[in-house]
């Protein structure tokens, strides 16, 4: 096509009618016609439409995998900065309570999962379960501070140690036997200097 | 074809076609307010046909007929008046239309389409400015493809000599 009249058709394909022209003219057309419009998928972009589902299941995958997963394990991170997070903001408040306790016990549960492992890489970990039972005990007892229940929250907290007892024995004399081995290296050093 | 089949196909005409419907009307009308009314009613009379059951191969062709028709029958139904009448009226001639859309551009560029006959003009757009071909076009106003063909080149080269004369005297 000669230059000319390219141009010429370039500023002939400018008039259109504007956005909201078009919009009103649509919704102007489905009320008088009355259609049914479902929904609209084919004017989502198809290019966006594979990526964004690969996302969902990677992420459903990736958070349901993370349930299963015991601390050293990368993805205890995603479970409990991230599933358990969520799940105290989208549990309902009366449910708040069943829910701590809930988390509580599981932190327990890890607990005895990884003391059946081998010893040596235990220790770091268990530090790391110390912790999160600590956290989980210490959020159940401000919630129970919060709705003035904690008699009844004390109970079930007992109840659930209780049930775990031997792991926080464990725990606790693993704890004590670090602290000697601690102590003599640090006796050794310092004789040795002298 | 079922309800809900049916306003899917529609709706989708309707957002892919509704600006080149519009486009010409307003080539033919110059006037934005009567375009889209006619683009409304163009969508209006394919949704009847549809709803009567009726298959429509290709949209493009099929919902430019319907507008051309659309403007015929509108520029029949406009009862020839006196300019003076026309002017005391309120109405402006089109090519200074208050439409604050238009460039300086495209006001030269209609200007120099409109110095065509009516039915060169048409070719014009629907060749070049809608991208419909030869086949699609013989389709609307009923001709072979060939005869399209032909009467085309004909219109590009009239328009070639317009723009190079650069010949704005009064529209045919």
């Amino acid at each position: 096509m000669e230059p000319q009249i390219r141009q010429l058709v370039r500023q002939l394909k400018s008039a259109r009618l504007a956005r909201d022209e078009k919009k009103a003219l649509r919704q102007k057309l489905v009320a008088e016609l009355g259609l049914v419009e479902s929904a609209a998928w084919w004017r989502f972009p198809a290019y966006l439409a594979a990526p964004l589902l690969l996302l969902v299941f990677i992420s459903t995958g990736v958070s349901q995998a993370a349930e299963g997963a015991l601390p050293g394990d990368w993805l205890y991170v995603v479970k409990t900065k991230i599933n358990e997070p969520v799940a105290r903001v989208l549990v309902a408040p009366e449910q708040k309570a069943e829910l701590e306790l809930k988390l509580v016990e599981k932190r327990l549960a890890e607990a005895e999962a990884i003391l059946t492992e081998e010893a040596d890489e235990k220790t770091e970990v268990e530090v790391e379960l110390k912790d999160e039972i600590k956290e989980e005990i210490a959020r159940q007892a401000a919630r129970a501070h919060e709705e003035k229940d904690e008699d009844e929250s004390e109970d079930e907290i007992k109840q659930i140690l209780q049930k775990h007892e031997q792991v926080l024995k464990r725990l606790e004399k693993d704890d004590e036997k670090r602290d000697n081995v601690r102590g003599r290296s640090d006796g050794r050093q310092n004789k040795g200097r002298d | 074809m079922n309800e809900r089949h049916l306003t899917m196909t529609f709706l989708k005409a309707y957002d892919e076609y509704a600006d080149g419907v519009f486009r010409f009307c307003y080539f033919k009308t110059s006037d934005r307010e009567l375009a889209k009314d006619l683009t409304q009613q163009t969508f209006m009379q394919a949704w009847s046909y549809l709803k009567a059951g009726q298959e429509v191969r290709d949209f493009q062709p099929f919902l430019y007929r319907l507008a051309s028709n659309l403007v015929i029958d509108w520029y029949r139904r406009r009862k020839p008046e006196s300019l003076d009448t026309l002017v005391a009226s309120g109405w402006e001639p089109s090519d200074e239309a208050a439409d604050a859309s238009r460039t300086a551009d495209f006001n030269l560029a209609l200007k120099l389409l409109e110095r065509l006959p009516a039915d060169e003009q048409e070719l014009i757009i629907w060749r070049y400015v809608e991208d419909l071909s030869p086949k699609q076009i013989a389709e609307i106003i009923n001709e072979k493809e060939n005869t399209v063909s032909v009467r085309l080149h004909r219109a590009v080269d009239k328009l070639k000599k317009i723009i190079q004369t650069k010949d704005y005297g009064a529209s045919n």
